[in-house]
């Protein structure tokens, strides 16, 4: 589903990114982890597109697709969802006239009918359920004055509404505590299918316990430098990304 | 000193009241010694009003077209009246007791109350003072008091032109009594060729303990100046929201005085301007009464060659210890050719005085659209979204139904991607 080859990415003129390689099918789950500034967000930010983040040689298909050539609105319609580690507020707008919008552009792309408002409510409520997000929230302004768990459980809610193919979870387990973390993790397992692939990206093991990949990466300067099963990241845990620089080092 | 327009009216009525030809006096004085504004007066720095001067208006007709400017504003429930195409006022009361009446018949009652206001609470100086000299009639809203009026006043300023460009001065005065409650709706219609012009002028004076909820809406093409002036007695409350939707002049002069006790004013307002309209709104509170609070919100939306300006002054006098006073104008650009001029300032003669102040200019938060379009959302359609979101804070605390809808698709309609739907919530 996902191919990325010999990815290089810089920021303001840093390249950040040296060489990534990564294959996700379908129907798994890859852990990326890494120690901070390892590069880890600014892979998912380029896979989802954002503005100042310059690809400087290699190249990503999604299912086929050059998946870089795409604007972010084309990448989250043809299937890509980038959960945020930092969720933005837009206050004035509110999260279910914003959801509709975004699910309609989907569903315009795949030559679909726009949900009408009934249907609409009907789903984003038995989703927000899979996260316990409560109605309220539902109708209150994109993130405008949710806590840091709301937060990542709204970002959950939309992926469920969305229902994306490949679901890039960026730190989603940053700031939360153990039960919101387990509400997180349940909601995301349970969309967990084989038609479809989930990154989920993280610095610490305590999430793949309740979210169990099937491949674990180490990125380390902006390169992987190890794979291997979920084992690798119990490793980590125990050894530190000290470990990982030693095997890396030149 | 520039020449004086010819929209000038000399003295109407031989019959009036002998302090109303004071006051008219009073200002063909000051319009004699200081003349008409010009780019070089402080508070004209942005606004050009030398079309307007120069102009050659004929009187508004009188045949307002009462059935198109109904439809127009579709149902409400409000007591409507319409003002300013030179038709003589009528006399009557909401179903509330509210008497909406003239000068001449609002004098057998309220004389004290009327010779404290009229040309008292604006100064008398440039478009107030030209209004004060000309206008024929002014339209006087009594709200007994301890009346609490649940139908609003609404009164539909409009221009009636046969075939050359017309204006009117509209003169409007508000006595809300003791305790009194009203909710006064103002559109600003002008007419259908964006030619004409209205000088208005309202003066508000708010009892103690009375409440008035004013909304102002200028939706006209045309030119529009207003003046407000009003006057909060002891734990009284004045809110005003402002739409001024474009227009090729629009200028508001917003002059509120906190006279008494705890008395609270809260100004808020939308300002839009587009292609190549002058949306101009100036505040100036005055703090005179101790523990008193005063809020400004303000949002200006400029696009294509459009211009905003934002003037808010705040004065605390020294009378008037423990204050509380906020101030926040946010602009947004969606032009590189647009223009914003904002300009909030406080003055505070004392210390113990709450005081916060912000104001912004600026293009979308490239955070929030990246946010939108990572979610599926067309770049154009993410900066409707943002757009409307900006004004919503303003526009969904109006709470006069379903003249709040109105306005807001009004609104929605002249931003760059039309409107976008709100039902979904």
């Amino acid at each position: 589903m996902l191919i990325i080859e010999d990815l290089h990415a810089e920021v303001a003129g840093k390249t950040i990114l040296r060489g990534i390689n990564l294959e996700v099918a379908s129907g798994e789950v890859h852990a990326i982890m890494g120690p901070n500034g390892s590069g880890k967000s600014t892979l998912s930010y380029v896979l989802a597109g954002r503005e100042g983040y310059d690809v400087t040689k290699g190249r990503v298909l999604f299912e086929g697709e050059d998946l870089l050539a795409m604007e972010p609105e084309i990448r989250a319609r043809v299937g890509v969802f980038l959960g945020f580690q930092y969720p933005v507020a837009i206050p004035g707008v509110s999260n279910l006239h914003f959801l509709r919008a975004a699910l309609n552009a989907a569903r315009k792309h795949r030559g679909e009918e726009p949900l009408d408002g009934a249907k609409f409510m009907k789903l984003a409520k038995e989703r927000a359920a899979l996260v316990e997000l409560s109605p309220d929230l539902l109708k209150r302004a994109v993130n405008d004055g949710f806590s840091g768990g709301e937060k990542k459980r709204n970002e959950i809610f939309q992926m469920a509404l969305l229902e994306p193919k490949l679901c890039l979870l960026d730190e989603t387990d940053s700031g939360l505590d153990i039960d919101a973390l387990k509400i997180v993790a349940s909601g995301v397992n349970a969309m967990r299918s084989p038609s479809r692939a989930m990154v989920v990206i993280t610095h610490y093991q305590r999430l793949l316990d309740h979210i169990v990949p099937d491949v674990v990466h180490v990125l380390y300067q902006g390169r992987i430098v190890r794979s291997g099963d979920k084992s690798l990241a119990h490793e980590l845990e125990a050894d530190g990304y000290a470990s990982v620089r030693e095997v890396s080092a030149p | 000193m520039n020449a004086l327009p010819t929209w000038i009216r000399p003295a109407v009525d031989e019959d009036e009241s002998p302090f109303v030809g004071a006051r008219r006096d009073e200002a063909r004085a000051a319009l004699a010694a200081t003349g008409m504004p010009t780019r070089k007066t402080e508070a004209f720095r942005f606004t050009s009003v030398r079309d307007l001067v120069e102009a050659e208006f004929v009187d508004s007709s009188g045949d307002a077209d009462v059935t198109a400017i109904q439809k127009r504003l579709g149902q409400d429930d409000t007591y409507r009246v319409v003002v300013g195409d030179g038709s003589p006022l009528v006399t009557g009361s909401t179903r509330d007791g509210v008497r909406v009446t003239t000068l001449a018949d609002a004098m057998t009652t309220h004389a004290k109350e009327l010779e404290a206001t009229l040309a008292r609470l604006v100064p008398v100086a440039h478009f107030a003072a030209a209004n004060t000299a000309s206008f024929a009639d002014a339209i006087v809203i009594i709200v007994p008091a301890g009346i609490d009026a649940a139908v609003p006043v609404h009164l539909v300023h409009v221009v009636t032109e046969l075939d050359r460009p017309a204006f009117a001065h509209a003169r409007v005065i508000v006595v809300a009594e003791p305790k009194s409650r009203l909710t006064l709706v103002e559109s600003y219609l002008g007419d259908a060729a964006g030619a004409s012009f209205i000088n208005s002028v309202v003066e508000l004076r708010l009892a103690d303990d009375a409440t008035v909820e004013h909304l102002l809406a200028i939706e006209s093409r045309g030119s529009t100046v207003t003046t407000v002036g009003v006057a909060i007695g002891a734990s009284a409350r004045y809110s005003c929201k402002s739409v001024l939707l474009g227009g090729r002049l629009t200028r508001v002069d917003h002059h509120v005085s906190l006279d008494g006790a705890l008395a609270a004013a809260a100004l808020e307002g939308v300002l839009f301007a587009r292609g190549t309209e002058h949306v101009d709104h100036h505040v100036k509170v005055n703090h005179r009464g101790a523990k008193g609070s005063s809020q400004q919100r303000f949002r200006g939306i400029a696009d294509e060659q459009g211009t905003i300006v934002f003037d808010g002054i705040v004065h605390v006098h020294k009378g008037a210890p423990g204050c509380e006073v906020a101030q926040e104008s946010k602009n947004l650009l969606l032009s590189r050719d647009a223009g914003v001029h904002a300009k909030p300032h406080l003055e505070i003669d004392i210390d113990e005085v709450v005081a916060s102040h912000g104001t912004t200019v600026g293009s979308f938060d490239r955070d929030q659209l990246f946010y939108l379009r990572a979610r599926g959302i067309d770049e154009s359609m993410a900066r409707a979204i943002l757009t409307h979101a900006f004004v919503r804070t303003v526009l969904d605390t109006i709470t006069v139904e379903p003249i709040r809808s109105r306005l807001t698709s009004a609104l929605l309609a002249r931003l760059p991607s039309g409107g976008i739907s709100e039902d979904a919530s």
